[in-house]
């Protein structure tokens, strides 16, 4: 941390540091309150920002994507009429498909893992945890979750499968 | 049907506390090869300042944090490739800010749906909501959360409207007045610094 004792020996000019000053000035003004400090992240974010890492270190194999239908379509030229996007994972020998379907707020994401095994689910958007249970039919559901960058996996009894990130 | 639930429920949510000298080299490399501890370290010193990034493109907070969690996915993925690690927090506000303006001309293109009853459409922010305005001014404020306590008590008092004297500030800080002149220059002087190095 800078304080008075470790400043930069190469000091700026005065004209310089003024700026500084008048940039700094206009910062601190759109603070709520004067002597307020910024606004810090909330600590889910943080919480977020720790998940990336953790979700990119499991102890698992990886479900590459291998179809999107928002891509297939696109590039097909197809215009659909319906809202819903079909994704599909393999990796870990099995295939997981996932059914994406605009709600009010976000989306919701249903699922089903082949062979149909049970376990459970995590998803993380935005810092955001979603989980859930896989049932002996290898469905699962995740409900209202935010539009963004999902980093998910997928546990059952033969192991932890990470899927890779997507866009919702 | 999930449960949904903030990781903050998750224990261990203090951040460790960082020395600059730590940073930014020796820590992204041991990060990226799976030192939970280093990645800490980062994220403490960094998420605030792409946290502000992303506010000041007037996103709301889901997509924010979405932003913010989206870069560190990015440097987890492409933080090999980064050719100056000494760099890093320009590359985390570059990224941050390339990410924020994809997320806002996405919404751009999006046709608004009705609001719900319980909250007011966030990306639609007015003054009274005292966002962070621009993305010089999230620098700042990020440059400025990264002074010692000292700078930032001084330079609290100092840009506060109407002005304090210097002699109210001395009392207030317990310091000499003929020392708030010299120490002013020498905070704004790290400050500038603090700002290069975030890339501005």
């Amino acid at each position: 941390m800078s304080d008075y004792s470790n400043a930069n020996d190469n000091q700026p000019s005065d004209a310089e540091l003024e700026e500084t000053f008048k940039l700094l000035q206009a910062a601190l003004a759109t603070l709520p309150s004067p002597g307020e400090q910024p606004e810090s992240a909330p600590q889910s974010v943080v919480e977020g920002a720790r998940w990336v890492h953790d979700w990119l270190n499991l102890d698992a194999e990886l479900a590459r994507l291998t179809h999107d239908s928002s891509i297939s379509d696109s590039l097909a030229s197809v215009r659909s009429t319906s809202a819903l996007r079909h994704i599909t994972f393999s990796g870990g020998n099995f295939e997981i498909e996932i059914e994406i379907e605009p709600v009010e707020r976000g989306v919701s994401m249903t699922g089903t893992v082949t062979p149909s095994t049970s376990g459970t689910v995590q998803a993380v958007v935005g810092g955001i945890s979603h989980q859930g249970p896989i049932d002996d039919l290898g469905t699962f559901l995740i409900d209202n979750v935010n539009h963004g960058v999902v980093m998910a996996f997928i546990s059952t009894d033969s192991g932890t499968i990470r899927l890779g990130s997507f866009e919702v | 049907m999930a449960d949904t639930r903030s990781l903050q429920d998750k224990p261990d949510t203090t951040l460790p506390v960082v020395t600059k000298e730590q940073l930014p080299i020796q820590l992204l490399d041991a990060a990226l090869d799976g030192d939970r501890e280093a990645w800490d370290m980062i994220v403490a010193e960094y998420n605030n300042l792409l946290w502000w990034i992303a506010r000041s493109h007037r996103l709301d907070d889901a997509t924010s944090a979405d932003v913010v969690q989206t870069v560190w996915l990015q440097l987890v993925q492409h933080g090999r490739s980064i050719r100056d690690p000494e760099r890093l927090a320009a590359w985390l506000a570059t990224t941050a800010r390339r990410e924020a303006r994809r997320r806002v001309a996405a919404s751009n293109r999006q046709v608004p749906t009705a609001d719900s009853d319980d909250e007011p459409a966030r990306n639609f922010v007015g003054p009274e909501e005292r966002v962070i305005d621009n993305e010089v001014t999230a620098a700042a404020l990020a440059a400025f959360h990264r002074l010692g306590p000292t700078c930032q008590q001084l330079m609290m008092l100092l840009c506060e409207v109407p002005p304090k004297s210097y002699a109210e500030i001395s009392a207030i800080l317990d310091i000499p007045t003929g020392s708030i002149g010299p120490s002013r220059q020498r905070c704004l002087a790290s400050l500038r610094a603090e700002l290069r190095g975030l890339g501005f």
